[in-house]
């Protein structure tokens, strides 16, 4: 009887802590980065008593991500009236609102400061490095600057801030085509490192954030192109199992967002990354084995193609955000261990 | 809120009429809108004893507000074109003499003969554009 009523109790513990964790992944998206907003959800949630009022309050945030209407009710609501974002829109001149809205064609990608520039001069801002100064010191747009005294004494790079977002219109088509992404695109290569200069780990990454990119607009083919023919023998040539798996794993998600799901998985390159992702993965410790598993899991009910998607997607970026030197030598120790197993 | 902005352009100098023709034509071509010269005689400073040589030119009009939009990037950039021809023709036509204010609204006058394209594309902006317009 005892027995019984505590396999009860841990079921009802697991089923409420799934719904917790749950919950707090849907905080880390609708946060969009705010420290303070993620503090503020994950407090709420962490209150086990009020789930629904958790649930009631992320709902809100995420609406407003998707219809751009402000949380007005409870914490939530004070939080965004102290944030004063709509102050913010409306103190913009006329460049820098065009700065702004230029800046969403790259959303949510962090681009190199030129880049950024270039369609700042195509929407016909006259100073773009001023206006984006301004957007930055007004919280519209983020600076990412990379670890190293030479990269902060360089120009940072630069993305839409995600609360923010929400406030400016969606890009028409006309704009779109106006700001001449074409263009912005050259100039993003032209700030990569060439091959040869002893940065080919940089180029590497480098060429993935111009794939993710082309990804996110829909441009598949050319992402799909960009992933094979230069990031798979650069990464090859520097024999880097963990970038490897992060293209294999970018071009399945690349492949079944095409729609060629069969091709995808009869694809030897992709089982392949697939297996060697989750390999990895294990050897590492590293979280997202759950997610790629999933994946897998998945791919055997062609309906859920947009999910496996999603998920290949997201790992294939955690995967690239073990750059880091403690990454890449814990990467690199794991793959001799994958090695050795073999 | 009006649905209408009231601009005001105040033009002295020799070649007032030259600058005056260009900028109706720009009002004409941009807004549809043909400028008023309001009778000088109304206007209590606009004649002086003694002298009734008008020394400038007054210009009024009403645009509607829908027409200063510049949200959007690809009329903004047109605009903003169009501007900087209208800055370049009235600095040629009143060739270093005279001035060209343009007030919109109770907005601080402009001189567009010194001003940026950027500056005259600012002033023009709708009232629910800029910071001290209406609450959205």
């Amino acid at each position: 009887m005892e027995a019984r009523q505590g396999s009860r109790f841990a079921a009802l513990n697991a089923e409420l802590a799934e719904r917790i964790d749950h919950l707090l992944e849907r905080v880390t998206v609708a946060a969009g980065g705010n420290p303070g907003l993620h503090a503020l959800l994950n407090r709420l949630t962490r209150q086990h008593a009020s789930l629904h009022l958790a649930d009631a309050a992320i709902a809100e945030v995420e609406r407003y991500h998707l219809v751009h209407a402000l949380p007005e009710q409870g914490e939530v609501g004070e939080f965004f009236r102290q944030l004063g974002l709509v102050t913010y829109l409306r103190a913009l001149t006329s460049d820098e609102l065009a700065q702004m809205r230029a800046a969403l064609v790259f959303y949510p990608a962090q681009v190199p400061w030129a880049v950024m520039e270039a369609v700042g001069h195509a929407a016909g801002v006259d100073q773009p490095a001023a206006a984006m100064k301004r957007l930055l010191g007004l919280g519209c747009l983020d600076a990412f600057h990379s670890p190293g005294q030479a990269a902060r004494d360089a120009p940072p790079k630069v993305a839409v801030n995600a609360l923010a977002k929400p406030l400016y219109p969606p890009l028409t088509a006309a704009e779109d085509a106006h700001l001449d992404v074409k263009g912005a695109l050259d100039a993003w290569y032209r700030q990569l490192p060439a091959f040869g200069t002893g940065h080919e780990h940089e180029r590497t990454k480098g060429l993935g954030e111009i794939a993710d990119f082309l990804f996110t607009r829909g441009e598949l083919d050319d992402a799909l192109q960009l992933q094979v023919e230069e990031r798979l023998p650069l990464v090859l040539c520097l024999e880097d199992p963990i970038a490897t798996c992060e293209i294999h794993l970018s071009c399945a998600a690349i492949r079944i967002a095409q729609g060629r799901m069969n091709e995808a998985m009869s694809h030897q390159a992709t089982q392949d990354g697939l297996a060697a992702a989750i390999d990895l993965a294990k050897k590492l410790g590293y979280i997202h084995v759950a997610s790629i598993v999933k994946v897998v899991k998945l791919l055997e009910q062609p309906a859920m193609a947009g999910t496996a998607v999603s998920y290949l997607h997201n790992a294939a970026r955690h995967f690239r955000a073990l750059e880091s030197p403690r990454g890449r030598s814990g990467a690199a120790m794991s793959a001799d261990s994958v090695r050795s197993t073999k | 809120m009006s649905e209408h902005m009231q601009l005001k352009v105040d033009i002295s100098g020799a070649n007032r009429e030259a600058a005056a023709s260009v900028l109706s034509k720009f009002f004409r071509e941009q807004f549809g809108t043909e400028p008023a010269r309001p009778d000088p005689q109304q206007g209590s400073d606009q004649t002086r004893s003694g002298d009734a040589m008008q020394q400038w030119i007054t210009l009024v009009l009403s645009i509607p507000v829908a027409l200063l939009a510049t949200i959007d990037i690809v009329e903004r950039t047109k605009l903003k074109e169009r501007v900087q021809r209208l800055v370049e023709q009235i600095r040629q036509a009143v060739q270093g003499d005279g001035s060209v204010v343009l007030q919109v609204e109770e907005r601080p006058a402009l001189d567009v003969v010194y001003a940026s394209p950027a500056e005259v594309v600012e002033a023009l902006r709708p009232p629910e554009e800029t910071p001290d317009g209406g609450a959205r």
